[in-house]
């Protein structure tokens, strides 16, 4: 994934896209134990326009640099990469504040835990409670941190409804 | 619950804790690792549905 991350960098260094972090399942294994997952998601931030409505520029970038597009992602040295524009208030925030790592030499970045809960509670899929409840289990998040962002998106009702139906005694 | 399942599950949850503490780099091959193997069986399964169809026509 090292040369993956280097082209998700070029895009930047190039200007086609604004700030961007990993996100979604492969976010949530910097933190967890590893997650299944076929693809690599990256939000990204656009400089101009607020909402972009095509991601062609992106595609177009790299297709000339040799990468083809599968589906709605792109093949990026083996990895399907899906870019997501950051267009709610929430996945700004998680993409600005996103972790700078280091993988294996290329700089990268990666949401928050607390971000990545965020996100996973705002969208709601069964898929994204069962990650939830595995960040829950591993005590990684920062808790106070992770309440200041919920009442700051107004996910505080969602979260409690969370705690009783899947964390509560019965 | 029997005490060794109580065990069987303490293990595996000691495991789980184990994974999530090793470096990203090593998680990510571990991810790439499964979702080649899940192709594969994808593709096995598929044919596999595809010679069944065969035989029913």
């Amino acid at each position: 994934m090292r040369e993956t991350i280097s082209e998700i960098n070029a895009l930047r260094k190039a200007g086609v896209i604004g700030q961007s972090a990993i996100g979604g399942a492969m976010g949530a294994t910097f933190y967890l134990e590893p997650v299944t997952t076929f693809d690599l998601d990256i939000f990204v931030l656009f400089g101009g326009a607020p909402l972009i409505l095509t991601l062609s520029p992106i595609y177009e970038f790299l297709k000339s640099r040799g990468h083809a597009a599968e589906g709605d992602a792109i093949m990026i040295h083996g990895w399907p990469v899906q870019f997501l524009p950051a267009e709610t208030p929430l996945l700004r925030e998680a993409v600005n504040e996103a972790l700078e790592i280091d993988f294996e030499g290329v700089p990268a970045r990666v949401m928050t835990s607390e971000h990545l809960m965020a996100v996973a509670l705002q969208t709601g899929r069964p898929k994204d409670f069962t990650r939830l409840l595995a960040f829950v289990e591993s005590k990684v998040a920062d808790a106070a941190r992770l309440d200041e962002i919920l009442a700051r998106h107004r996910l505080t009702d969602a979260w409690q409804r969370f705690e009783q139906r899947y964390l509560s005694n019965p | 619950m029997s005490p060794q399942m109580r065990e069987l599950l303490v293990q595996k949850q000691a495991r789980r804790v184990r994974l999530a503490a090793l470096p990203y780099p090593d998680k990510v091959r571990i991810v790439a690792q499964v979702r080649e193997a899940a192709l594969r069986i994808k593709a096995a399964t598929a044919s596999r549905l595809a010679t069944k169809t065969s035989f029913s026509r």
